[in-house]
């Protein structure tokens, strides 16, 4: 589990120190505040470690670092990351278990990262990200697109799910906790993401038939991607998942149930980073707080400041909030006012 | 003028011939047992006029506890105030028609005077001590409830409020 997050000059984001990190960490802010750079530069950080010693690859962590950094943010030149006009080069710490892992460059660095320390043991677990978008329907274009033509666009996010998703249902038993989940994920839209090999495409299964991604609500698609991924095994509870808007394409009701299986999971021992600019969202996460006593560490920007609070004393001041406010006081001045 | 004290708020001041304090009135007295009503009506100057009927409360139960007897208590919550306000509407329309006898000779002359088809209404549950934040999501639940009464009485589609003391005190409804 990643107990802390120091980072500087790094994009958008010019200073984050947020320790005390939980099972369920929730970032909010307004569009283009930084909060998916943000989990983008830590889930970097997570599959260089998971990547590093892996298997038989005699590749070093600077250079996986540099490689995941590449593809993920699409940069030319990973120096191209610094943050314009700050006051030094970029750097990222973060602790896994207390572990540190900690690398920093400069402007001018193209892809030698030559300052990293790394304390960290080799992970056997897996990391995800689940953008606000689904790939089940774009999964061959996804693969086509980095394995053959080598080029920019869908950045690692997309393409390590495209690969985990690839990934066959394993035999045996879940782990307990995520056979409930997966359950209670395949209820929410009466059933569940099939990959056909004969066709190589997915379809939605139901008791009233077989239906293609195409006709599949977006919703579906999304809570079918978290359920493959419990399927398959690539998460266990050792795994960490960075969830960007988890609201896009989501009814509330759904959302609302998508957030308690999220809990569930935590609970279990899978740590979720979520990036949300949802009143729903926020409002869930600090019932479940409330709830189970859980400590939800909450990152908000406001006018480019951040600033750290924790859902369990309460919902934060943010103009998430204060928006809902202003347009109650809106309705009531319209309501009271005469003309 | 005058005022009106409910809940640990001073209501007012009023003019005495634009406020029917309904829920102490004989008319409501004529129609009991089994109609809770609201406190008061009071009418505002303005092009139409608008009607607010008030009902006040000290607290309320916590409507974001996951608890499931504070979910039961906060839906009886709203139920009743529902009813209080729905009650208070009825009983004011009927009254200004001379449908109870007991009003004729209370009811107060702004009441008597209003033209009921043009009138706006406005149902009003004014919380003391409630933060801001805490009333809009009392305001949709409150909102959600009344929307049959909204609807049937041609009320429009902004015509729920809930106030806290403060904001209740801008709008000069409270001293």
């Amino acid at each position: 589990m990643i107990t802390r997050l120091e980072l500087q000059n790094f994009g958008p984001l010019a200073r984050i120190d947020w320790a005390k990190l939980g099972h369920i960490n929730l970032v909010i802010g307004g569009n283009g505040s930084g909060k998916t750079f943000l989990l983008k530069a830590l889930y970097s950080a997570m599959r260089t470690l998971e990547e590093y010693k892996r298997g038989d690859a005699p590749r070093s962590a600077a250079e996986i670092l540099a490689e995941k950094l590449h593809w993920t943010f699409q940069a030319d030149k990973i120096g191209d990351l610094v943050t314009e006009g700050g006051d030094g080069p970029l750097s990222l710490c973060c602790a896994v278990d207390e572990n540190e892992f900690r690398y920093s460059f400069g402007k001018d660095t193209t892809k030698q990262i030559s300052s990293l320390e790394n304390h960290v043991p080799p992970r056997s677990s897996n990391s995800i990200f689940l953008p606000a978008k689904e790939v089940l329907s774009l999964h061959n274009i996804i693969l086509e697109s980095r394995e053959k033509d080598l080029r920019f666009g869908f950045d690692d996010t997309y393409y390590d799910l495209a690969k985990a998703l690839r990934i066959y249902p394993q035999q045996g038993r879940n782990f307990d906790a995520f056979a409930w989940s997966r359950q209670s994920l395949e209820e929410i839209f009466g059933g569940r993401v099939v990959y056909h090999d004969d066709s190589g495409k997915w379809f939605f299964q139901t008791d009233n038939g077989w239906f293609p991604m195409g006709v599949t609500a977006e919703g579906v698609k999304k809570i079918a991607m978290l359920d493959t991924l419990l399927s398959n095994k690539y998460l266990d509870p050792q795994s960490v998942v960075f969830m960007d808007e988890p609201e896009s394409a989501l009814h509330p009701t759904a959302l609302s149930r998508l957030l308690d299986i999220v809990a569930i999971l935590a609970e279990r021992g899978i740590q979720f980073f979520m990036a949300s600019h949802s009143y729903f969202v926020v409002k869930k996460l600090f019932l479940i707080a409330q709830e189970k006593g859980l400590s939800i560490p909450i990152l908000s920007a406001v006018g480019g400041t951040w600033t750290y609070s924790e859902l369990k004393d309460g919902m934060p001041d943010n103009p998430i909030i204060t928006e809902s406010i202003r347009l109650y006081q809106e309705e009531v001045e319209l309501s009271l006012t005469a003309k | 003028m005058m005022t009106i004290t409910e809940s640990g708020m001073e209501f007012g001041p009023f003019a005495e011939a634009e406020c029917f304090v309904v829920e102490n009135s004989r008319t409501h007295a004529a129609v009991q047992p089994g109609v809770q009503i609201a406190e008061f009506l009071v009418i505002r100057a303005g092009h139409p006029p608008q009607v607010w009927i008030v009902e006040a409360k000290s607290s309320t139960p916590n409507p974001e506890s996951p608890l499931p007897d504070a979910t039961v208590k906060f839906a009886d919550f709203i139920t009743e105030i529902r009813d209080k306000l729905t009650n208070a509407l009825v009983l004011c329309v009927t009254a200004c028609m001379g449908r109870h006898p007991a009003a004729a000779d209370e009811l107060p002359a702004g009441f008597a005077g209003l033209s009921l088809g043009t009138a706006a209404f406005r149902l009003v549950l004014v919380v003391r001590g409630h933060q801001t934040k805490w009333l809009p999501p009392l305001q949709e639940a409150l909102v959600n409830a009344l929307r049959v009464t909204s609807r049937t009485w041609g009320l429009g589609g902004h015509s729920v409020v809930v106030l806290n003391d403060e904001i209740a005190r801008e709008h000069g409804l409270i001293v």
